[in-house]
């Protein structure tokens, strides 16, 4: 469903990816691990076509994304949910209307449908009645679930998340990371979870890659994870005194 | 001297960055006006947020700036004694140049200042890649109607500078000079000519042109947070004003 084939790329004169090649199956989730800067929201961005990688391929289903058109790009895009790191709520919309703008946006409903989608979805990420609020009003939870249901709301097939509980605390973390499941689970879902949270991953993900310092270092089953002594040393924290 | 050779390559750089980035973004922009997708709510809250909240400041600057004028030329007027012309000179220099220059001035500095600020930050909060992912394209959807927005708005209150500008002179030139409204009105509407008017506008058009396109372009590639918003701010208002006087400059030499 995803696939990336040596995929090398520099900023300036620094290496931000180094010959990387994973996979993630359809209906996988895939959680990406590895310290700051180590690449993961670059992986995400070029999985979408937001940047173009120096050398290497990337598909997302049977389209390569590489060398792509934008014209080309949008309808790979439609089939894409992107949750992002510092939440990418339009500031100056409702929430109601944040949620509701991708469907408004590409005529895929009418008003009263989009209206009654967008309620449903945001009872599902348990939010309910919050359509007339301004992202400015809500809480860094609130703003992260409103995020999902915005990401969600047109019924993606691919689910990218750009560490999605940066600055939760664990119980608003585990019900982001139960709703995520939820939500991906609903469509049959193909997705990428960049996150520092590895005790959720290791629940929540079917494979696990880890990536260090723009090289992929490993790639496997979570099974298979937790007998990497690496691996475990970064999820765990112990060991790299 | 190798230092000095550094300093200006990367000056000429720089330059030539801008001025590519600039090009190519407006290439991109009457590309899109080809085939444009505009969203009908968007354009509606750009065209109000740059007009009608641009409108008080619009006129109390134009009133006033009329009232200056008046005073600076009332020495001369008393010593001439030239009551009959003061409403066509008036005129003529409020609707060729003091109209379009002071609001596109002060359009500049409100309105494209606080566009280019509020597309960095867009940018930089990844609000713009959101747009993206959601399959819709920035251009059409944000640049667009905010580029159209002001060269309406700047074309409609040139029309209500002129109008303030000329109430504040005529008030002025009465009160300092004694020159009688009814022979200011006389003398403006006499010698002051439709084509006076219409220079005024094509510049009005061309400065909400230079200003939305370079407002727009700053604020789509700032690089660099928010350090790189204040940036892209500062060399939007520095172009919009240069911009302006570019254009004032070509216009006036072709339409003269």
């Amino acid at each position: 469903m995803i696939r990336l084939e040596n995929v090398t790329l520099r900023f300036g004169g620094v290496t931000v990816l180094d010959g990387v090649t994973f996979s993630v199956k359809a209906g996988e989730t895939l959680g990406l691990v590895g310290a700051g800067g180590s690449g993961k929201s670059v992986v995400m961005k070029l999985i979408c076509g937001l940047i173009e990688p120096d050398a290497g391929r990337i598909f997302v289903g049977e389209d390569e994304v590489t060398g792509m058109t934008e014209t080309a790009l949008m309808a790979v895009r439609g089939r894409i949910g992107m949750i992002f790191q510092n939440y990418a709520l339009f500031d100056d919309l409702t929430v109601g209307d944040n949620i509701g703008f991708p469907l408004g946006q590409l005529g895929e409903a009418s008003p009263a449908e989009i209206a009654e989608r967008t309620a449903r979805r945001l009872a599902q990420v348990h939010l309910p009645g919050i359509e007339h609020q301004y992202p400015r009003e809500l809480s860094g939870g609130m703003k992260k679930r409103v995020c999902l249901a915005r990401a969600t709301i047109h019924d993606p097939r691919i689910m990218l998340c750009d560490d999605p509980t940066a600055g939760l605390d664990p119980v608003t973390t585990h019900r982001i990371f139960r709703l995520l499941e939820q939500l991906r689970e609903e469509n049959s879902a193909t997705a990428l979870i960049a996150s520092h949270e590895t005790v959720f991953l290791r629940k929540f993900c079917d494979t696990i890659a880890y990536l260090e310092e723009g090289r992929l270092i490993f790639w496997g089953t979570v099974a298979e994870a937790e007998e990497s002594p690496r691996v475990m040393a970064f999820m765990t924290g112990e060991g790299l005194e | 001297m190798t230092r000095l050779f550094a300093r200006v390559g990367g000056g000429v750089l720089w330059i030539s960055e801008v001025v590519g980035e600039l090009t190519l973004f407006t290439w991109a922009f009457f590309t899109a006006m080809l085939k444009p997708r505009i969203d009908g709510r968007e354009m509606w809250r750009n065209l109000h947020r740059v007009g009608v909240r641009s409108l008080p400041i619009v006129m109390v600057t134009a009133l006033f700036a009329g009232g200056i004028a008046a005073v600076q030329v009332s020495t001369y007027v008393l010593k001439f004694r030239a009551y009959e012309v003061v409403g066509w000179g008036f005129g003529f220099v409020v609707f060729r140049e003091m109209g379009p220059l002071l609001v596109g001035l002060m359009f500049s500095g409100r309105v494209g200042a606080h566009n280019t600020a509020e597309l960095g930050t867009m940018k930089v909060t990844e609000q713009i890649d959101a747009l993206r992912i959601l399959a819709i394209d920035p251009l059409h959807y944000l640049v667009l109607p905010r580029v159209i927005s002001m060269v309406v708005m700047m074309t409609l209150l040139n029309v209500i500078g002129n109008v303030c500008a000329l109430g504040g002179g005529m008030l002025t030139a009465y009160v300092m000079v004694g020159v009688d409204p009814y022979v200011f009105w006389n003398s403006f509407t006499e010698y002051v000519l439709l084509s006076d008017f219409l220079n005024g506008m094509v510049k009005a058009a061309a400065f909400g042109l230079a200003i939305g396109l370079y407002s727009c372009a700053f604020g789509m590639t700032v690089r660099g947070g928010a350090a790189g918003v204040g940036r892209a701010v500062n060399a939007s208002v520095v172009a919009a004003a240069t911009g302006i006087f570019v254009f004032d400059y070509i216009i006036t030499a072709v339409l003269q």
